[in-house]
């Protein structure tokens, strides 16, 4: 109740405040030119690309499907109406609330629309036939997502209430999935038949990327204060590391499997915690060396941006080395350490897919399985996780950063 | 009181500071100025042993400044400098309270201190205590720069160009309210300054340096009247030294029995500003005012003698 109050609250505000800066440069009855490019990309979806894609078991040619066949004729035209009135809103310039609040309502019809093509097209009690969204549904979920970040970043919604927004998206598509409308999808056909392994390699995904990253912030702050006071270490290391970054990732993994088969075989008590030539470990130890580089980079960064004023009157005011360090320093230069946080996990949860290729588990495996398979829905299965979770990080993390940072960079008056 | 005796800082070859030697009275306000590389913020910055000095001592209250660990020493001695340095992740209220906090001063003791300092600062406690110094404009900063410094009630305050990004009207203002603090506390202050102008608005004594040594150490109408070098005598500059002298003293001090048409001045006023109003409304006398009555006058003649050079 309370949070539909003040999400209203700011819908009106929001109309306001478009309305009039809108106003303030142009005639409101212009043309929105990325509007009209995501309506374009819309309807070519809808015109030449099916809605669904049907066949008759996972791994055979699909038969395409055109939305108004896809659903019941009231619910297809439906579905038609609604979009078509979307599409017209965002041709127009419009309120970034008004965007908004369109372009979620199409998102959430779409998501149910899709889910009843799936009950409507599959043969009754046929097990092996498949239905898989089609190039239409798609291409309008990717142009109404845009839409989406678009009137939220026009917004400038502040970090607790893009949390919120995320809060709301995450549990609208939790409940689809947990009422079952979406069962009679392919991806979710490939989900019932391996949820245990999905759940076991969605944990190794997960332990992956973040205890990567925990380990190259254990590794990486304290490396990066260390160059910040040592400065001619601060060159040496900064470049070795660069290099670190410019090797390919999977020449990478490559690299590392002769070092630790010999490690694993040589080494007493090794191979028990697990380090082999492929598996986890050389996952592992890849996914550290390549978030390094920007953990210690922006702990230096962090560091320097501290105002030399403000450490100059820490020291004469009488604080002690450690009390400037901890009271000063590391508070300043924490939002720039964050920032490199952010850009680390977003980027280690899409490495972790490659850990899949040299038997380190993760998403990965269902992505290469579905390759060696041609199974289009089991690759989906191994991707579509991997890209919310990495949207759900920058997200959550960007709120964060701009909850830690003393001195928004937008000040109000701007 | 500070003495400082003999005091050099050599960097490799280079004498930054270079055996300078000079008492400073408690109470009394001593401005440092020189160009830059003169030595003056070395000299200020060895004080509080930011700098550890290379030879010679500094006493204050006759105890070396070397028996405490500078960050006890420093916590007992007021700092503000250029920029103000305000921490940005933390509130003014935070930022005043910084010193009295290392002191371990009780919680109640502190937030009465820190409004007592904002309403001195002419700053309505409630409405700063909790901004954030990014909110703040110049002047306010730097008013919550010497708040800070002041927090713990030192009894010697050392200041690096306090005013120097300040523009020039906000300037004077805080140069007047700097004056009413000394008064009223007696601090010790030694400010550092690269403008003579400052120099001798603010000092009870000058200190001139020039590539580390000292030039030459006295009150402002001795260094305007009686330059001891050529550099020193460039600082002070030759266009307008007439009035500057005359800007160091209060018409009281020409005060004499007898009647005057027109506008009174005020008593306190500058004998400069007597002279300039005497001039711009062509009168050879103006009356003189003190608390509302008028007691007397000064005359332009007399301001006008009192200009040239003492001998």
């Amino acid at each position: 109740m309370g949070r539909a109050q003040t999400a209203g609250t700011g819908l009106a505000v929001g109309m306001r405040t478009g309305t009039y800066t809108d106003a303030g440069r142009k005639r409101r009855s212009g043309l929105d030119r990325l509007g009209a490019v995501l309506v374009v990309i819309a309807a070519a979806g809808l015109v030449f690309q099916p809605f669904s894609l049907v066949r008759p078991n996972r791994i055979v040619a699909a038969k395409p499907v055109a939305l108004l066949s896809a659903l019941p004729p009231l619910e297809a035209g439906l579905v038609l109406a609604v979009v078509i009135a979307a599409c017209a809103v965002l041709l127009f310039r419009t309120g970034p609330a008004l965007r908004l609040g369109v372009s979620v309502l199409t998102l959430a019809v779409l998501a149910m629309a899709i889910g009843r093509a799936g009950v409507y097209l599959t043969p009754t009690a046929n097990s092996y036939a498949r239905v898989a969204p089609g190039g239409a549904f798609w291409m309008m979920a990717f142009a109404f997502s845009i839409v989406l970040a678009d009137a939220s970043a026009r917004l400038r919604l502040t970090p607790l209430s893009r949390l919120g927004l995320l809060a709301l998206i995450a549990g609208a598509v939790g409940l689809l999935l947990y009422s079952g409308a979406w069962d009679s999808l392919s991806i979710l056909r490939e989900y019932a038949n391996r949820a245990d392994v999905f759940w076991r390699e969605a944990r190794v995904h997960l332990l992956l990327a973040v205890g990567s990253l925990a380990a190259a912030a254990l590794v990486g702050i304290p490396l990066g204060i260390l160059c910040f006071r040592v400065r001619p270490l601060r060159a040496a290391l900064l470049n070795s590391l660069n290099i670190l970054q410019t090797i390919p990732s999977m020449a990478l993994f490559g690299l590392l499997i002769a070092p630790l088969a010999w490690v694993g075989a040589h080494v007493p008590g090794a191979s028990a915690i697990g380090i082999a030539g492929i598996g986890v470990a050389p996952a592992f130890v890849a996914l550290f060396a390549y978030s390094l580089l920007p953990m210690v980079s922006n702990t230096v960064a962090g560091l320097e941006s501290v105002p030399p004023q403000a450490r100059d009157a820490a020291r004469g005011m009488g604080m002690t080395a450690r009390q400037r360090f901890f009271e000063v320093d590391m508070p300043l230069a924490f939002p720039v350490v964050l920032t490199g946080i952010r850009i680390v996990l977003v980027q280690n949860l899409g490495l972790a897919v490659l850990a899949g290729l040299i038997g380190g588990g993760g998403f990965g495996t269902f992505v290469f399985q579905g390759i060696s398979q041609t199974a289009t829905d089991l690759v989906l299965l191994g991707a579509l996780p991997t890209v919310a979770l990495a949207f759900a990080a920058a997200i959550v993390l960007d709120a964060l950063v701009e909850i830690a940072n003393p001195t928004p960079a937008r000040s109000p008056e701007a | 009181m500070i003495e400082i005796q003999g005091i050099t800082k050599a960097y490799d070859d280079v004498r930054a500071v270079d055996d300078v030697s000079l008492t400073i009275e408690s109470g009394e306000i001593v401005t440092v100025v020189g160009t830059s590389g003169s030595g003056k913020t070395t000299l200020l910055r060895m004080i509080n042993r930011l700098v550890e000095p290379t030879a010679g001592a500094i006493l204050i209250d006759g105890r070396d400044n070397r028996d405490l660990p500078g960050h006890e020493l420093r916590r007992a001695i007021g700092y503000a400098i250029q920029g103000y340095g305000l921490f940005p992740h933390r509130t003014v209220a935070e930022n005043i309270a910084t010193v009295p906090k290392l002191l371990g001063w009780e919680r109640k003791r502190i937030d009465a201190r820190v409004d007592e300092l904002l309403a001195l600062f002419h700053l309505e406690p409630d409405q700063f205590r909790a901004r954030m110094p990014h909110e703040l404009s110049g002047g306010q900063q730097q008013r919550i720069g010497v708040a800070r410094a002041l927090a713990a009630e030192p009894a010697v305050l050392l200041m690096d160009e306090p005013f120097g990004a300040l523009d020039p009207i906000i300037r004077g203002k805080a140069q007047d309210d700097l004056i009413d603090i000394q008064r009223r506390f007696s601090t010790t202050i030694v400010l550092v300054t690269h403008g003579m102008e400052e120099a001798i608005r603010l000092g009870d004594r000058i200190a001139v340096m020039d590539k580390g040594k000292l030039l030459q150490f006295a009150t402002p109408a001795e260094i305007i009247a009686h330059p001891a070098t050529d550099f020193v005598a460039e600082l002070v500059g030759s266009d307008d030294r007439a009035f500057r002298l005359l800007s160091l003293a209060p018409v009281a001090d020409l005060l004499e029995p007898g009647d005057a048409s027109g506008e009174p001045i005020d008593a306190a006023a500058s004998l400069k500003d007597a002279l300039a109003e005497a001039l711009w409304s062509g009168r050879a006398a103006l009356p003189v005012r003190r608390d509302g009555a008028i007691v007397g006058r000064v005359t332009r003649d007399s301001l006008i003698a009192r200009a040239g050079r003492p001998q």
